[in-house]
């Protein structure tokens, strides 16, 4: 793990920005180095796979809740 | 002076002796909070007269009537009154001048502005009936209030209509709170739907037809599965998501209500228990306003929830469009509301945490909010490699149909070549959209089938707005070391649907 950090923290340092030349120039886009970018999409490989499993989760409603009455 | 009607000045004393009743003088109703709450709202929109139908025959009532209150040994009335508002200010002889003329008057001119109207119930408590107002102004389309219908009123003859959703209090007896924001949203749905609307009582009798721990009537509130049972009866499917701590409420509200998709809000509330709500609108503002809208601990992609600030919600012991500020989150919810909810001794304003939010969709609207979440997820890491701020960019994710779908992107900024596609095309009835914004401006767009199923693949089009992220995107899609790392991020089938 830290080589890997180490790693992205170099592939930030060496990224450079390019503006887009579309009529919009707020939507600046990064100069992707394969290299790099692969280290940096493995890091949240992970991370992305544990959100989707928990809104998966999240979609079982408890017998509980369906029981709850609402009588305010 | 005509006994069918009267017309007074509006001020807080009028409208209390409008509501009384001989049940309840207007020293009572001035201590009842709705009567307080309709106040300030027609204070607020500036109304000058109200026009006192004095004799009206409420069919929601008429049914409470007959299911209730005719059994009672007290002589209670069948028929109520009915308020109607105005912003100008009149007298008899102008309105007068409205009602049966040969020529064609001017009511706008005349009386001004119809703001909506109260059917006031000649009940000893719960007087105020099936009320519909106009709602308050959009802000600069800050305010949006998308659940929303049009009523019509005739008053002696004169055609009114005003655009608003249909509120009442709860009386306790046939409707409590639960039925209540059920019968509010069903009256959307009836629109958007054309599925039936009951009455209160109906609504009660219906839900406690499948299972029934304590007596249906007098009526002290429903569960969940019962408003689910209620849903169904009227040829709706209950979407039932529970506000898990990792859920995104706000957004999750939005990309209903956007389309007008009524949402029933449930709470818990300090010290008192579980009510329920009908969402009607949201507050949108142009920045974002909250960091998160998950618990803490918790992470999402950034969704448009973060830009609104308040909701709008028929609270039926408030009162119609009642404000809901959105709190930062806690450990718990992925929100935190307060209204207009008091403790009745330090009158401390109580805190709202939210528990659920139970959608009446129609049956062909099979992918939920959170399908398609679990989809935008997959393309963060991607967002962030392509972007410099990726922290700047924002998902708008809402409900649609194929016509409003069509209609909108007319009018919005959109590829002509894309939007030729997409107007000549079969599309699903049902569809999501999901729009990714940085700083406002669209990058791309993906169109779901809300009619597919939960585990199919959902986007069926994608809109590239931005050329140079759609160059850049295709840039790292096409490069062979990336190929194996991006498949397991997005799978296969986005992998491919965003390369082609």
């Amino acid at each position: 793990m830290p080589t890997v950090q180490h790693q992205q923290k170099d592939a930030t340092e060496q990224l450079t920005e390019q503006f887009s030349t579309n009529s919009d120039s707020r939507v600046r886009l990064r100069k992707v180095e394969s290299s790099i970018a692969e280290s940096e999409l493995r890091l949240r490989v992970e991370e992305v796979s544990t959100r989707i499993t928990r809104l998966e989760d999240a979609k079982n409603v408890t017998q509980e809740l369906w029981e709850s009455v609402i009588s305010v | 002076m005509n006994s069918s009607y009267s017309i007074k000045i509006f001020s807080s004393q009028a409208l209390f002796e409008a509501l009384s009743n001989d049940y309840c003088d207007n020293i009572k109703v001035s201590q009842q909070s709705r009567a307080n709450y309709l106040s300030s709202y027609l204070k607020d929109l500036n109304t000058k007269t109200i026009v006192i139908e004095n004799d009206y025959t409420d069919g929601d009532y008429l049914e409470d009537f007959a299911s209730y209150y005719v059994r009672c040994y007290r002589d209670y009335q069948r028929r109520c009154k009915r308020l109607h508002f105005f912003d100008a200010e009149f007298d008899e002889t102008i309105f007068c001048q409205c009602i049966g003329s040969s020529r064609k008057p001017d009511i706008k001119k005349l009386l001004g502005n119809y703001q909506g109207f109260v059917v006031v119930r000649p009940l000893p408590t719960a007087i105020v009936g099936r009320t519909v107002l106009q709602t308050y102004p959009s802000d600069s389309d800050r305010r949006h209030y998308a659940v929303v219908k049009e009523y019509s009123a005739n008053l002696f003859g004169i055609p009114l209509s005003v655009s608003s959703l249909a509120f009442q209090e709860q009386d306790t007896v046939l409707a409590a709170c639960a039925t209540v924001a059920l019968w509010s949203a069903f009256h959307k749905t009836a629109d958007l739907f054309g599925t039936s609307s009951p009455r209160p009582a109906e609504i009660t009798r219906i839900a406690n037809g499948v299972v029934s721990t304590t007596r249906a009537i007098p009526s002290h509130g429903l569960e969940i599965r019962q408003m689910a049972y209620a849903i169904r009866s009227v040829g709706l499917e209950p979407e039932l998501i529970q506000a898990s701590p990792n859920v995104p409420l706000v957004s999750l509200a939005y990309s209903y209500l956007k389309m007008g998709l009524p949402t029933i809000l449930g709470v818990k509330i300090e010290g008192r228990g579980m009510h329920a709500l009908t969402l009607a609108g949201y507050s949108e503002r142009k920045n974002r306003i909250n960091q998160q809208e998950v618990a803490s601990g918790e992470k999402s992609i950034p969704l448009v929830g973060l830009r609104i600030d308040e909701l709008y919600a028929h609270d039926d012991q408030i009162g119609p469009f009642s404000r809901l500020v959105i709190k930062p989150s806690s450990k718990d919810y992925p929100v935190l509301l307060e209204g207009s909810w008091q403790d009745s001794q330090t009158k401390k304003i109580l805190t709202l945490q939210p528990i659920f939010l139970l959608v009446p969709v129609y049956n062909k609207i099979r992918v939920t909010f959170l399908d398609i979440l679990k989809w935008l997820e997959r393309m963060g890491p991607l967002l962030s490699l392509l972007l410099t701020q990726p922290q700047d960019i924002e998902w708008d994710v809402f409900i649609t149909t194929n016509n409003m779908m069509k209609d909108s992107i007319n009018k919005e900024p959109f590829p002509v070549d894309d939007l030729k596609r997409l107007l000549v095309k079969q599309n699903p009835r049902f569809i999501w959209r999901a729009i990714l914004r940085i700083n406002s401006q669209p990058l791309l767009e993906f169109f779901a089938d809300g009619t597919d199923m939960e585990r199919s693949f959902p986007f069926y089009e994608l809109v590239w707005h931005n050329v140079d992220f759609h160059e850049a995107c295709k840039k790292v899609l096409d490069d062979n070391r990336l190929t194996n790392i991006l498949i397991e991020l997005l799978e296969q089938v986005f992998y491919n649907f965003l390369k082609n």
